[in-house]
């Protein structure tokens, strides 16, 4: 069974690679080269490494009970970031036409990460002051099976 | 068994996380398609309110080589048989439609286009309004140097050669002298520099 998967995707890298090459009228394998083994990498050597230097250093610095919301908060920054990347480049901005990529993207960033960052904050003062609250309410009671969490 | 750690992030935080990094992303560049979240997209690639005319272009006339031919005076545009200077393309009915330019890139704009209805102009050619045409730009090369027509734009009133954007005379950028505009149609088949127009 195992053979037989294993030849058949044998067979679908054999078409595909045959496909690169007789696909379109002017082969380009490099850039496809360049694309598949780079992401690749792109994930492995540098964005994985870089996601776990920086939990390292969230779970040293950050207290147990604001972790949660900056992870959050970091996690969705990064996303933004990504986004953003091809944005700050510049790349794709042409002289002859001003319609395309016209805002200031810096700036964009910025605004973006503050109001991300500025959501976060917000969403943990509520949660952590109604856990407080509720936690408070607990303690006030007689003890009681059923409000354990 | 290790205990699990203290202050790590719960499944439902993470799901709830990936919600709204998506949301996030939305939202910072949704207003490159959807106008009224325009001011809330500081990071979309377009604004439909910026470019000539307010409309956004794709591909400049710079771009696609034909500043120079769109632009001589003696500009003639053939429907089959049919031969109309500038002049007898403006003397015909003109029509009004508010159409978007829909980018597969990812952006759209609305604009109002003033210009002679397909139908009409075919069937003034004798071509009439049921036969697939192909609509060629004076550019020279390209893919989507030509597009092709098929009857049920050309039978939509909607469907236009367009001479006007927002009541000015249409930028070269937009495709001046004139530029196919039809509902329902990706932008890049919204043919510019349009010379002409002939019967398959």
């Amino acid at each position: 069974m195992r053979r037989l998967l294993y030849g058949a995707g044998a067979v679908l890298i054999v078409w595909g690679g045959y496909g690169l090459f007789t696909a379109t009228r002017h082969p380009r394998p490099v850039p496809w080269l360049t694309f598949f083994v780079g992401a690749v990498a792109l994930t492995d050597f540098l964005i994985a490494p870089t996601v776990i230097v920086i939990g390292v250093l969230v779970a040293r610095l950050v207290g147990f009970r604001l972790r949660p919301y900056v992870i959050s908060g970091l996690v969705i920054s990064g996303v933004v970031l990504l986004v953003a990347i091809p944005l700050l480049s510049g790349k794709g901005l042409r002289s002859d036409n001003p319609s395309v990529q016209p805002l200031d993207y810096t700036r964009g960033l910025v605004i973006t990460l503050a109001a991300v960052w500025a959501g976060v904050a917000l969403v943990a003062v509520v949660r952590e002051w109604l856990r407080d609250r509720r936690d408070a309410v607990e303690r006030g009671r007689t003890p009681d099976p059923t409000a354990a969490r | 068994m290790t205990e699990p750690a203290r202050g790590g992030m719960s499944r439902r935080g993470f799901l709830t996380t990936v919600g709204a990094a998506a949301g996030v992303v939305t939202l910072a560049t949704a207003g490159a398609t959807v106008g009224p979240l325009s001011r809330l997209s500081p990071l979309a690639p377009r604004r439909a309110s910026i470019g000539p005319q307010k409309v956004p272009v794709n591909r400049s006339a710079a771009g696609a080589g034909v500043s120079h031919t769109a632009l001589q005076p003696g500009y003639r545009l053939g429907v089959g048989g049919l031969s109309l200077s500038l002049f007898e393309l403006q003397s015909l009915a003109q029509h009004t439609a508010v159409l978007p330019i829909a980018c597969v890139e990812g952006w759209s704009a609305v604009g109002r286009w003033t210009g002679v209805r397909l139908g009409d102009l075919l069937d003034r050619a004798g071509i009439g309004r049921d036969r697939w045409v192909r609509v060629e730009s004076l550019e020279r090369t390209g893919i989507y140097r030509t597009s092709e027509v098929s009857p049920a734009y050309s039978r939509d009133p909607l469907t236009l050669l367009a001479l006007r954007l927002g009541g000015e005379p249409l930028a070269l950028d937009h495709g001046f002298p004139c530029r196919l505009i039809a509902p329902n149609r990706p932008g890049v088949l919204q043919t510019k520099w349009v010379h002409r127009i002939v019967a398959l």
